[in-house]
């Protein structure tokens, strides 16, 4: 089998998440709810689970081969090519936005005083060999990677749950209904984010229990987010929580192993470097893709097929967005709390309503469209 | 190609220089290593620190360390500590216990914040105020502990096994500074100890505010805060010859409101402990006698809470964290309080109820032995 399988999708979906959500979420649910933020994850899932079952139906009535890309080019051909084409071009951007935030946290944890470019290029380069390998091959690294990730952070969420006054965690103040809805959408832009792309990716998986299997992913996730906020929100307090610029790691950097380990952050830091490039790559791989099919472009055996060179450009871009996206921490830290968390809140709005629309379509036209899978 | 490419790649792995001359600036020989396991920091007089570091004994056979030197901000005394290490190399990420003069500690949330932001200290690191003296005192003295770390960490397991509660650590004192704007900080002071050195021993807490060093808790309110920082060790209380350990605690609130305001706030206390030691021939588990000792351990309790919300009220400082409590459980009336909580604490009426059970006694109940007491 060429394609990813299921659980393959759901390792990519994992590892994918973990470097924005661990970014954005414990600070963000902070700032939204004080002590109850550990709840903003558990408040998204019922969202989470309305955004997987509306992608589900979208893909319903897919064919083999076809992704949520192809659904949209084959059920709106004029209109779908424009949607796909921006969602193309944000895709690009946000692989760049990736990588400069990874390099933020590199020099935050650990290369403290260094440049981001070396990082940003290194990271790029890296995602770009993803993008050229095979969907599957990506989607196999992530079960692989998926083990390594669990296995350090499981100790750091028990040990960091141990060690936090779960007395402060609830009961707790009701918190204002606009920061908390903020929060609550930061949960569903963070796993949104996944639910909505990884399908445009999503081309051999069977149909059939797509939404029942993606729901109960959603519903693990969220609960472990919720875990994993509260373990920081416990530990340092709201108020510090929504202060520190990357409050996981300053857990993971604060947080001993039975008196066995100490200092771990940067085996963490490391580890994490597994999540960003499975998530540049899996960016960079969905919108080339989204390119060609927005430009209509066949596929081409050869060193410089349609594949490397949309791959390339998008790189490209990445590079581009990268290095002028941030010059220093505080405009990275604007761009990623909020330019970044409403943009792709959007995107995935307008990808999942296309989608839905294009799928509508081609079942009204009885069959696929003009467009098959590449 | 492919087979080009991949040679072309195991080639460009021998350009690599290693650690030491790649990017990865962290890389550190361990054998030159002088690993801080504890830290001082004193007030300098022109708003700068005097910060000590102590190594402990090491396996080379090295002698411990004991440096002090002045700096304008935390970062720039360790980095002129560095200047005083010689050929080897001072690695501040293994400090495990942190310790402020007290004329320091008026200036614990500057303190605080540098370790927040340090890329080497950490928050999970133990913290102690030194009452009535200065940091370099203990760790870089005349009469020093041999291993400074040692004596401190000692210290902390006593404070966990015997009261008044585990020691705060940094993490637990940014978490309360930041959310009540006061925090409990475990106090200790010097004595004499083995062989003439200078030994740190429990002396309550401190409590330390944004504003600066509010007050200093001993015996009966440190008792009392000890029920409100996370619950006591097993603290001992000597009541009238008997020794009673407490086996457990918990403090409840119950606001009394009236016309929107806080009229006062009740204390419920709800302790356990187990006689551990009384005079020979006594029968502590006999009912007068065990009734007696629980409305004694129940006043013991009851007047170290009184005590320490005191000195809450006194000082206008919520080390106990009541204002956050009563917000969280009282979120509604809390939010439409007249008054912001920092001006209603100086003004509140507490009341205190304690209840205590003595759960067991140890070995027997009655003592099969003769004494004053079986007369």
């Amino acid at each position: 089998m060429r394609e990813p399988t299921r659980r393959q999708v759901q390792a990519l979906s994992f590892v994918m998440l973990l470097s924005p959500a661990m970014r954005l979420l414990p600070g963000a649910a902070a700032r939204a709810a004080g002590e109850g933020g550990w709840l903003c994850p558990i408040l998204a899932l019922p969202l989470c689970l309305g955004a997987a079952a509306l992608v589900s139906r979208a893909l319903a009535g897919r064919a083999e081969g076809e992704g949520l890309g192809e659904v949209l080019v084959s059920g709106l051909p004029r209109l779908g090519r424009g949607v796909a084409a921006l969602y193309a071009l944000w895709l690009a951007l946000y692989a760049g936005f990736a990588v400069r935030s990874a390099a933020s946290r590199f020099i935050y944890t650990i290369y403290t005083g260094s440049s981001p470019g070396i990082f940003v290029a290194v990271g790029l380069a890296l995602g770009l060999l993803g993008a050229l390998g095979s969907e599957k091959r990506l989607a196999r690294s992530a079960e692989i990677f998926r083990v390594l990730l669990i296995a350090a952070l499981l100790p750091i969420a028990v040990v960091g749950l141990a060690q936090a006054d779960l007395r402060a965690l609830a009961p707790f103040p009701l918190p204002e209904p606009l920061p908390l809805a903020e929060g609550v959408l930061t949960a569903l832009g963070t796993v949104g984010f996944v639910l909505v792309n990884v399908p445009l990716l999503e081309t051999g998986t069977p149909i059939g229990r797509r939404g029942r299997a993606m729901s109960l992913w959603s519903a693990r996730i969220c609960v472990f987010l919720a875990l994993l906020c509260a373990a920081v929100i416990g530990r340092f307090g709201p108020e510090l929580s929504a202060a520190l610029a990357y409050p996981f790691f300053a857990l993971v950097r604060n947080t001993g192993l039975f008196g066995v380990a100490e200092r771990i952050e940067a085996l963490v830091t490391a580890l994490w470097v597994l999540s960003d490039f499975v998530l540049a790559a899996f960016s960079l791989t969905a919108a080339a893709r989204l390119a060609r099919l927005a430009l209509n472009i066949k596929p081409r055996p050869g060193p410089l097929s349609p594949r490397a060179l949309t791959s390339a450009a998008c790189a490209a871009l990445a590079l581009a967005c990268a290095l002028a996206i941030a010059p220093d921490s505080r405009v990275l830290r604007f761009v990623s709390e909020r330019v970044v968390v409403w943009t792709n809140l959007a995107m995935c709005a307008l990808m999942t309503a296309s989608a839905l629309a294009a799928a509508r379509s081609r079942r009204a036209a009885g069959g696929r469209g003009e467009n098959a899978a590449e | 190609m492919r087979r080009f490419i991949a040679a072309l790649s195991a080639a460009a792995l021998l350009a690599l220089g290693g650690c030491t001359q790649s990017i990865y600036v962290n890389y550190l020989d361990i054998e030159s290593l002088r690993v801080v396991q504890a830290l001082g920091l004193d007030a300098a007089a022109d708003g700068g620190v005097v910060l000590s570091a102590a190594s402990g004994p090491d396996a080379s056979g090295r002698e411990p360390l004991r440096l002090t030197r002045e700096g304008e901000s935390l970062d720039a005394a360790m980095r002129e500590l560095e200047a005083l290490t010689g050929g080897g190399q001072l690695f501040f990420a293994g400090t495990g216990a942190i310790v402020l003069g007290e004329a320091a500690a008026d200036e614990a949330a500057r303190w605080l914040d540098a370790v927040t932001r340090s890329k080497e200290l950490r928050l999970d690191t133990e913290l102690y105020i030194l009452r009535g003296g200065e940091a370099a005192e203990l760790l870089c003295g005349e009469d020093a502990p041999e291993d400074v770390f040692a004596a401190l960490d000692a210290l902390a397991q006593r404070l966990r096994r015997n009261g008044p509660s585990p020691a705060p650590g940094c993490a637990d004192a940014a978490r309360a500074l930041t959310g009540s704007g006061a925090a409990l900080a475990a106090a200790i002071e010097l004595e004499r100890g083995a062989e003439g050195k200078l030994t740190p021993v429990p002396a309550g807490f401190a409590v330390l505010t944004d504003a600066g060093l509010a007050a200093w808790l001993e015996d009966e309110a440190a008792l009392g805060a000890g029920l409100f920082a996370g619950g006591p060790g097993a603290a001992l209380l000597e009541l009238g010859g008997v020794t009673v350990e407490l086996a457990g605690a918990k403090a409840e609130l119950e606001p009394l409101w009236a016309d929107g305001a806080l009229a006062a706030l009740r204390v419920i206390v709800e302790a356990s402990g187990s006689v551990i030691g009384a005079p020979a021939g006594s029968e502590p588990d006999s009912g007068a006698a065990r009734a007696e000792l629980e409305a004694a351990l129940a006043e013991a309790l009851r007047s170290g809470v009184e005590a320490a919300l005191e000195i809450s009220r006194g000082t206008g400082a919520d080390f106990l964290g009541l204002g956050r409590r009563l917000e969280t459980e009282h979120p509604a009336r809390f939010a439409a309080m007249r008054w912001p909580w920092a001006e209603a604490l100086p003004e509140l009426e507490f009341e205190v109820e304690a209840r205590a059970k003595i759960l067991n006694v140890r070995e027997y109940a009655d003592s099969p032995f003769g004494g004053e007491a079986a007369g």
